[in-house]
């Protein structure tokens, strides 16, 4: 079995510069705290942090200790250039491995930001199965607007 | 030989099946594939639910706990440590949910007391010393092999044959029935045949497979949950983590040992399972946000246990998130499949099951097993049925230093006993 590749995109503004939103894009340990789900975290250096999320994959799951489960992963800032910073997430999920490639690019808009991302996430052949039993395209996809949510919250503080 | 009803799966469900069917007068094989509680049930984690895990997320299940809870511990006082449970907010998060959470338990018409964090440390010394908020239920502790054999034992006794080591391997249908059951001998390695009116399949993670033979097409998904044993006893209580229910959240006292669960990982085979450092730190881990002292003491062994997630053809998908579902199909028409269940739900499952069995045999004669005290509630005066030399060795640890410990070894000898005798009258010796 090959494994999926999901690709999510997306777009929004902030009233914020574009400094502002960058700086804390590129600070991982500012950036992990916006992440919401987030039990806890260890930052390992600049660039790099050790994450516990706990994903509510929702009660339709037949299985009580499957509908929330807890996700070790390592999320690592992969480059930074002026306008532009790729993140990558790897870690496991339900026995599974998972990878995901976060990039986020901000455009100055005179006092204001637009932020364009684009995920693409790559399920391991375990989870992957559970796409049998739920909807796992919604699933990642409503996980990525939340993680977006989270920084947007952050960036409106 | 025929039966009225042969039961697949020697599990907490095959086993009340057999021995409900049973007591309402039904002639009744059950075969195991390996040894009574081999599978799942013989894995769990040790905790007789209150229910209260289940109040927000499932209150259906956590009504169907708590009544099976009082149940348990009335018909099975032997295999059951009346510990009660405490639920424990150790953070932000969790002290948001207490409020969902007493709610729930008001509902489900569970018994609880908010406990005060100092007298809840002072019961409990371990507990994390910065637990915001404690909440008593009435969780027990079960001691899985004493129940199964006592369930099995009971289910002789009513006159069921229990034959381990039996793996069905086919059937034959005749139309739209299934004629025979082709079961493959593991002492001989012979394919045996059996007849039967009904067929229950209470197979648990291998529920599918078993379906699948009788042409059921279904689609099984087996997760697996890693539980890990701790060198001591560390807590008089189960601890339970307050938050909607999640990986990593239960701490059973078993015995003299501290049992952690559970993990949720999706594996291929349910013969197949392995178990990695990681779930053993992750359990640590979570464990020891409820109770520190876990990180600093021996694990002594990790076992774990699989659950499937079956899609049936027919059946809704929120039906499916019930906690089990009992399902009779069109074809075989004399087929009847049970999907899920808790080791605390063990009895109803059998009764529900049974409930459909006998409707499907014309019989209106109801369930008794929720009033039938379980062979092992009584274990020494119980053995008077015995003779000879077995008598006199089970009797032997009455009153000496072993008498508790001695009750799952007796029991042990005597579901050797029952298996034997099982197979002597089928002439399958």
């Amino acid at each position: 079995m090959m494994s999926k590749e999901l690709r999510y995109s997306g777009s929004f503004t902030v009233n914020k510069p574009r400094e502002e939103v960058m700086d804390l894009i590129t600070d991982l340990s500012r950036a992990v705290e916006c992440i919401p789900n987030v039990v806890n975290h260890e930052v390992l250096d600049r660039n790099k942090a050790r994450v516990r999320f706990r994903v509510d994959l929702g009660d339709e799951v037949p299985i009580a200790e499957l509908r929330r489960i807890t996700t070790d992963a390592t999320i690592e800032i992969v480059s930074a250039a002026n306008d532009e910073v790729r993140y990558k997430v790897d870690g496991r999920a339900a026995g599974s491995a998972i990878s995901i490639l976060l990039m986020i690019r901000v455009l100055d808009k005179g006092g204001s930001s637009q932020i364009d991302w684009d995920a693409t996430a790559n399920l391991g052949k375990l989870l992957q199965m559970m796409g049998r039993f739920i909807n796992i395209d919604s699933l990642v996809k409503k996980i990525s607007e939340d993680t977006i949510n989270g920084f947007i919250n952050c960036l409106s503080r | 030989m025929g039966f009225d009803v042969v039961v697949v799966g020697g599990g907490v469900n095959g086993l009340f099946t057999a021995l409900d069917l049973s007591l309402r007068g039904f002639k009744v094989l059950l075969l195991e594939r390996g040894s009574v509680g081999s599978g799942t049930s013989g894995r769990m984690h040790g905790l007789l639910h209150s229910g209260a895990r289940y109040v927000v997320t499932d209150p259906r299940a956590a009504v169907e706990c708590i009544e099976e809870n009082r149940i348990m511990a009335r018909i099975a006082p032997h295999a059951i440590e009346d510990t009660g449970g405490y639920f424990v907010a150790i953070d932000k998060d969790d002290l948001d949910f207490q409020e969902e959470f007493i709610s729930g338990l008001r509902r489900a018409n569970i018994d609880f007391r908010i406990v005060d964090v100092g007298e809840a440390l002072r019961e409990e010394p371990n507990l994390n010393p910065e637990v915001k908020a404690v909440v008593e239920v009435p969780d027990k502790v079960v001691f899985a092999r004493d129940l199964l054999f006592s369930v099995a034992i009971s289910a002789y006794r009513e006159g069921a044959l229990i034959a381990q080591n039996m793996e069905v391997v086919g059937f034959e249908l005749n139309g739209d029935k299934i004629a025979s059951i082709k079961v493959k001998d593991g002492y001989t390695n012979d394919v045996r045949r059996v007849e039967s009116d009904v067929v229950v399949n209470a197979a648990g993670p291998w529920a599918g497979h078993v379906a699948s033979l009788a042409g059921v097409a279904v689609d099984v998904m087996p997760t697996m949950g890693v539980m890990v044993v701790y060198q001591r006893r560390l807590t008089k209580r189960v601890i339970n983590r307050m938050r909607k229910p999640s990986d990593g959240d239960i701490l059973v006292p078993y015995g003299s040992t501290s049992i952690m669960g559970t993990t949720a990982a999706i594996i291929e085979d349910p013969d197949s399972v392995s178990i990695s450092d990681e779930d053993v730190e992750f359990l640590t881990s979570e464990g020891s946000q409820m109770v520190p002292l876990l990180a600093k003491i021996n694990v002594i062994r990790a076992y774990a246990s699989v659950r499937p997630l079956i899609k049936i053809p027919g059946v809704d998908t929120r039906e499916a998130t019930r906690d089990f579902m009992v399902i009779k199909h069109e074809k075989p028409s004399n087929m009847v499949t049970v999907i899920g269940g808790k080791f605390t739900t063990g009895r109803l499952v059998g009764e529900r099951l049974s409930d459909e069995v006998a409707k499907m045999l014309g019989s209106a004669k109801p369930s008794i097993t929720r009033d039938y005290k379980l062979f092992g509630a009584n274990l020494y005066e119980d053995l008077g049925e015995l003779d000879g030399s077995l008598r006199s060795l089970a009797l032997s640890f009455r009153g000496s230093i072993d008498e508790d410990r001695g009750r799952v070894a007796v029991l042990t000898l005597l579901m050797g006993e029952v298996a034997r005798d099982s197979r002597r009258r089928l002439g399958w010796l």
